[in-house]
């Protein structure tokens, strides 16, 4: 009994220990990629212009031209796609296809012959992951981004 | 023997004599040659540089090897080849071949020695192209939310072979912009804008960046035109772009703007001019024009296709079309009431629960797409309300009604004009007139009912009483904006406006009545037969005689068919000050004759009445 007790503990803890380190891996990605400087302040009159996602001397995630070193790998790339497109993502994931799903799941590492059972996997965490309303941007980002991590793992056992 | 070391004390010297020359005369030949190559287009054009000034438009030092390279493309090219020829250590992300890997590929193939080869990781990581398959030039529609974005928007993406399930998504994409402080005054903004106040350059993104803005927030149509280029001419432009990333330029809005910076990288890669008699403006669907002329001597050789992409907003009204009426009809009682939750659709069969819920999702998209800040947050706990009632459903999404596709803005008339109208006035005398037009995008000459219409500096100049020429209308800017609904669905329905600011005279037969004025209308457009839209204004008119303010209504009646376009617009206006109200009735027929020519048929009753024929000739 005790050393199940023990058991569910060790695992409880680490549970919680992955998903600290995986939380800060987003807020780090976040933070060092410059997330949020891509999304451009809406001024009308200067997006006129700039036509709004210029931005010289900002750091952009997108190529290794901008970003900085470690901003290179496929987990911050996936990450900046949840941040940006969140909304269009979580659409496909709702309706279970899509290119935006496509993008993430490709981005994530999965070959096309996964992307129905890693879909399927994640679309069924996404929806209990619904029930939490009233949450920013970046927390919305950053559940699923821990939630595609987790359901991505197969992707590269495969 | 004896013979043998005459022979040598003879030839050795003019051995060494032939050889001296040998090397004066390659020296010579190879200083000629260098003098030759740095007058090549190409190497000039790699270097962006200006023949008029005499120097390079790309302004940041870092992109010149040479000190004076800017100003001397010759100092230049040589500072090039030695730095080219420096031998590398392994990886050296410095060394010229990785900073400016085009000027490497071409000299390759221009010099007759071989430059030392040099690994370029990061290069490589920027771009596969083994995976790169062809290069497309996109063309965003212009964006009447600003008027200072109705010129539309270009940039180039590098389509890879693994894209087809993403539509791209996924591919680099560059793009040419100012860099604008953040809260800039507006004021501010358009006077550095408009005279090269803004450091400027190239950048790269994912494409979903640009969807993300232009399709989405900002419901903008894209056109793709995919590009066919040779192996050689898709290296070259992917590199020269990759050398130019976070290089600096000076800014112009109206001319050495993104399309310019375009067009430059097509004549460099093609060969073709696409920039001479660049004077005051360069706007992207000159650009997209002058690809359409190139290819016009053998369709294809220059663009294998033109691909329309809707808006977010056209998307989610075909998608409404789509649906049988009955549900519609219940969408629109949905919608109208806001409510999402509990389910209206409960009791619906499967199939139309899922296609009610997959058009609710991307109404909440598009809605929420123009929003920021608080102002998500309700319609983030709608859509949440959807999404859980759609997780209930299987995976899987009722195929995408058929695509109307619309044809490009650049495959249409030209951006300039001058015109010819030939009449008479209801007093029996002949009506003449003879006009320019800087920038339109005709109102009558579009090819559906998108009611839109931009005309910039139109100058007209008409026959006076006495039979001199004076300026009988000049308009500064011109905007209509009177689009019928897209579709039956009852929640997105756009303002129809006008807005005019300009001189004109009051009455041909006044020479001296011309007033300045501003005029704006505001009101609703509906779609009343096919082809056949009707839209009531209210309208406010300030003139400078008198100072006095009008206020009123405008009717307009907008047909649009196969290039037929007509226009019926009657208002009146009530002048408080004298409280004298004034009818004006103009009535337009437009018909396109063959190329840029066009005729067009105009009635107008105000002070007097005219009839004339206009024949007009884009440019």
């Amino acid at each position: 009994m005790r050393n199940s007790l023990k058991l569910v503990c060790m695992v409880f803890l680490g549970a919680s220990m992955t998903s600290v380190a995986q939380a800060r891996e987003f807020a780090d990605i976040y933070t060092e990629c410059g997330l949020g400087a891509l999304i451009a302040p809406r001024n009308e009159a200067v997006a006129a212009v700039t036509n709004v996602t210029w931005d010289l001397g900002t750091t952009a995630i997108s190529s290794d031209v901008s970003s900085p070193e470690n901003c290179k790998g496929g987990q911050a790339k996936t990450a900046a796609l949840i941040f940006q497109a969140y909304p269009s993502v979580e659409t496909d994931l709702a309706q279970g296809q899509g290119e935006h799903l496509s993008a993430l799941l490709n981005l994530a590492g999965c070959e096309e012959a996964l992307h129905a059972t890693v879909s399927g996997a994640l679309r069924t965490d996404f929806g209990q992951r619904l029930q939490v309303s009233g949450i920013t941007r970046y927390d919305q980002a950053q559940s699923l981004y821990l939630l595609v991590e987790r359901n991505t793992e197969v992707c590269a056992d495969a | 023997m004896e013979y043998g070391r005459i022979g040598a004390r003879f030839f050795r010297p003019c051995f060494v004599l032939l050889m001296l020359c040998m090397g004066l005369w390659s020296q010579q030949a190879s200083a000629m040659d260098l003098a030759r190559l740095a007058r090549e287009p190409v190497w000039l054009g790699l270097l962006h540089f200006d023949t008029e000034s005499q120097r390079g438009e790309v302004t940041d030092p870092r992109f010149y090897l040479a000190p004076n390279g800017r100003q001397n493309p010759l100092a230049e090219l040589q500072a090039t080849i030695t730095a080219l020829s420096l031998p590398a250590q392994s990886d050296d992300e410095t060394h010229a071949r990785c900073r400016f890997p085009a000027r490497a590929m071409w000299l390759d193939r221009e010099l007759s020695r071989p430059l030392p080869a040099v690994s370029c990781p990061r290069l490589e990581a920027w771009v596969n192209l083994a995976e790169l398959q062809s290069i497309s030039l996109m063309l965003v529609s212009g964006y009447f939310g600003n008027p200072a974005s109705s010129f539309g928007h270009s940039l180039l993406r590098m389509n890879t072979r693994s894209a087809s399930s993403t539509r791209g998504l996924l591919d680099i994409s560059v793009n040419f912009g100012a860099a604008v402080p953040e809260n800039e005054p507006t004021v501010v903004y358009v006077l550095r804008g408009l005279f090269g106040g803004y450091v400027s350059g190239f950048s790269d993104r994912y494409y979903y960046t640009h969807d993300q803005v232009y399709t989405r927030t900002e419901s903008r149509d894209v056109w793709e035109y995919e590009l066919v280029l040779s192996p050689w001419q898709q290296q070259m432009l992917v590199l020269h772009l990759r050398e130019l990333l976070g290089m600096e330029f000076q800014y112009y809005f109206l001319s050495k703007n993104c399309s310019y910076r375009q067009a430059e990288l097509l004549a460099l890669v093609l060969g073709e001019d696409f920039v001479t008699d660049v004077s005051l403006w360069y706007a992207p669907v000159e650009l997209f024009q002058r690809l359409h002329d190139l290819d016009r001597s053998a369709p294809g050789h220059l663009v294998k296709a033109v691909r329309y992409w809707p808006s977010a907003q056209r998307s989610l009204h075909e998608r409404f079309d789509a649906l049988p009426p009955d549900m519609q009809s219940r969408l629109n009682q949905q919608l109208r009431a806001e409510r999402f939750d509990p389910n209206p659709w409960a009791e619906a069969s499967a199939e139309q629960q899922v296609l009610a819920l997959d058009f609710l999702l991307e109404y909440v998209d598009y809605r929420m797409a123009a929003l920021e800040g608080e102002a998500l947050e309700p319609w983030q706990q709608r859509k949440n309300a959807v999404l859980r009632q759609r997780l209930a459903w299987p995976p899987g999404t009722a195929a995408d009604p058929p695509r109307q596709a619309r044809p490009s803005p650049a495959a249409g008339m030209r951006t300039s004009r001058i015109y010819a109208d030939f009449g008479r006035s209801d007093r029996g005398e002949g009506v003449a007139a003879i006009g320019y037009t800087a920038f339109h995008q005709d109102l009558l000459a579009q090819s559906d009912l998108s009611g839109s219409g931009l005309v910039l500096g139109d100058v007209q100049l008409g026959g006076g009483r006495n039979g001199s020429w004076a300026l009988h209308q000049f308009d500064v800017l011109k905007l209509d904006k009177l689009a019928p609904p897209l579709s039956a669905l009852a929640v997105d329905l756009e303002p129809a406006w006008r807005l005019r600011f300009g001189a004109q005279r009051e009455s041909r037969r006044c020479d001296e009545c011309l007033e300045w004025f501003a005029e704006g209308g505001w009101g609703r457009s509906w779609e009343v037969l096919p082809n056949l839209a009707f839209s009531g204004l209210l309208l406010g008119r300030l003139g400078s005689r008198g100072l006095a303010p009008q206020l009123g209504a405008e009717l307009n009646l907008l047909y649009l068919r196969r290039g037929l376009g007509a226009l019926l617009r009657v208002s009146r206006l009530q002048d408080f000050k004298f409280a004298r109200p004034s009818t004006r009735v103009a009535a337009s027929l437009a018909y396109p004759l063959s190329g840029q020519w066009a005729m067009r048929l105009e009635f107008e009753q105000q002070a007097d009445a005219s009839l004339s024929l206009r024949l007009q000739r884009s440019f």
